[in-house]
């Protein structure tokens, strides 16, 4: 029964210019990025001479490239999220889908996966910077592969906050500001962490916040802590998606 | 054999009571109308009896299955077209028909069978390829049937399904509706009241969360029947002459003058209609038109609808 919702959900992206447009931008966007860091890395290069390059590392560039292009996700996972749930129930379809056998579980998966794979899709896009810089001679991938490991958890999480603040409104515009304002919270209370000097709060705040992970990993640090971290968060955010389904019947 | 049994059906939303303690029952293959004013509960009933929304208190059993019990086993048996159109406009008729087949489990292998059965019914064939945002508010009503009947349910809920089509097109659905009843039980909810005149075997009328009354047709018109009228339309009438001729006359109470024609209020509920003719040719009126007058449907809603509004 998912592979129907999914495929269905699928084919309801790319019907629309949304997945089209959302992607053209954000591939423009990654290029415009990705070349401007490059262009400074080989500006530096030069200017440091044979000896200063040693000093240069490619590493730090990647890592920058790759905080980038998480908060452009940040912007643009709520927008093509937004519609998930939102919409069915504007257009009153939520009712042919409750009407129908069909498990609460069984649709908020179906359009989790569904949402994610346009956004992997859309992510996709960057796999040509590393292609052309293995044209350019480039052999150590690891800051790749690190960085869009980073990314994509982040993607399956913001991917879960958009699908969740989809469901309380039939109002779009105000899913989105809600998904942009909880995705910006989980960086920002990383912050909070410096005002305190409890030990407990310190760590709670390290923990909650998205960005300690993300740092983590993204510089090859993969310890089972972090993947636990997005395993509940994603977990919590589609069970009170679930809840707010379920709130049909109170 | 009843296919629907409502027991104390009650709904609350906080303190208010969309639905209050009404019972009434459907029987099988009998095409069941459910009237009542906007407001009156009836879209909250039938929710609970396709199961999408549980009653406060109470029951409903579809074929002996408690509906709070068995949601999934009533999903598959309950075909509900809802007065909002659930319809995904990007998609394609018979695309959307397939997708609502899929969810309610019909077999891979039935799929085309189903959808080319239900196209023909609802004389949807030349439009199956086209985009459902691109049809006319007729068709998207017809696609919204034909998701009600795609997988084939025993039972069948259509609350309006006559909304926005043209006369040809309600006789049409009339026409289906009608068609259905040899395989299916169905519940009507319509403004139409004509139209449910004309279908329904079977009458449940609400007001405010309360059944106002509920049996067959036949029997509420029975029920409501007012005294014996006759409309008349005369040629050359004249008030002067009418009365005179009530003051004579042993068979007619009253007289009321409705445009053109006049509506005589007879003494006796038995049939005197042929005397009567007798009388008024005797006494020189000139009939054109002469019929008994029917109690409408219509008089009969507006009537409990006002007197349960009374009595609150």
């Amino acid at each position: 029964m998912m592979k129907i919702l999914y495929k269905k959900e699928i084919k309801s992206y790319f019907a629309s210019p949304l997945a089209y447009v959302v992607s053209a931008l954000f591939a423009i966007t990654c290029g415009w990025i990705f070349f401007n860091s490059i262009a400074r890395y080989i500006l530096d290069l030069n200017n440091a001479g044979p000896m200063g390059a040693q000093n240069i590392k490619f590493g730090p560039v990647v890592f920058q490239i790759f905080g980038n292009i998480n908060l452009l996700l940040l912007f643009f996972v709520p927008i093509l999220t937004m519609r998930l749930i939102s919409e069915e129930k504007k257009l009153r379809t939520i009712d042919l889908l409750y009407s129908a056998p069909l498990s609460d579980w069984s649709l908020i998966l179906s359009k989790y996966f569904a949402a994610l794979t346009v956004i992997v899709f859309m992510l996709s896009t960057t796999l040509m910077f590393p292609l052309v810089l293995t044209f350019s001679g480039l052999e150590d991938y690891s800051y790749f592969i690190s960085g869009y490991l980073g990314v994509f958890l982040n993607i399956t999480l913001y991917t879960a906050i958009g699908l969740m603040c989809s469901s309380f409104s039939e109002n779009q515009i105000i899913c989105v500001v809600v998904s942009l304002v909880l995705s910006f919270f989980l960086w920002l209370i990383t912050w909070a962490s410096h005002t305190t000097e409890n030990f407990y709060l310190v760590e709670l705040y390290r923990y909650i916040g998205i960005s300690v992970h993300f740092d983590m990993i993204r510089n090859g640090i993969l310890e089972l802590y972090h993947f636990f971290y997005y395993l509940n968060a994603l977990f919590l955010c589609l069970l009170v998606t679930k809840k707010v389904l379920e709130s049909r019947n109170w | 054999m009843k296919s629907i049994v409502v027991e104390n059906l009650t709904k609350e939303y906080g303190p208010h009571k969309a639905v209050d303690n009404i019972s009434f029952s459907v029987s099988h293959g009998r095409i069941h109308g459910f009237l009542g004013p906007n407001g009156a509960g009836k879209s909250t009933t039938m929710k609970m009896m396709s199961a999408l929304l549980p009653p406060t208190s109470g029951d409903v059993f579809i074929q002996g299955k408690r509906v709070t019990q068995f949601q999934n086993y009533i999903k598959s048996v309950i075909g509900i077209l809802p007065e909002e159109l659930p319809l995904y406009l990007n998609m394609r008729v018979a695309e959307y028909l397939k997708f609502v087949a899929q969810i309610n489990r019909v077999q891979e292998k039935d799929l085309a069978v189903s959808i080319k059965r239900t196209l023909k019914q609802t004389r949807l064939e030349d439009v199956a390829h086209r985009l459902i945002g691109n049809l006319s508010r007729g068709y998207k009503q017809r696609v919204g049937v034909a998701s009600a009947l795609v997988f084939n349910p025993e039972i069948i809920i259509l609350d309006e399904p006559t909304l926005g089509l043209d006369p040809a097109s309600i006789k049409d659905m009339r026409n289906l509706i009608l068609e259905l009843k040899k395989n299916h039980t169905i519940i009507l909810s319509s403004h139409l009241l004509h139209e449910v005149g004309q279908l329904c075997d079977d009458l449940t009328i609400i007001n405010k969360g309360r059944i106002v009354t509920s049996g067959s047709y036949e029997n509420i018109l029975r029920e409501f029947k007012k005294s014996n009228q006759i409309e008349i339309e005369f040629k050359d009438f004249k008030k002067e002459k009418m009365d005179d001729f009530i003051k004579k006359n042993s068979l007619v109470d009253s007289y009321e003058i409705h445009l053109d024609k006049v509506n005589l209020k007879l003494k006796t509920d038995e049939e005197v209609r042929d005397e009567l003719i007798k009388d008024l040719v005797q006494h020189d009126f000139k009939i054109l038109n002469f019929s008994a007058k029917k109690t409408e449907l219509e008089e009969i809603f507006l009537e409990v609808t006002k007197n349960d509004e009374n009595s609150l």
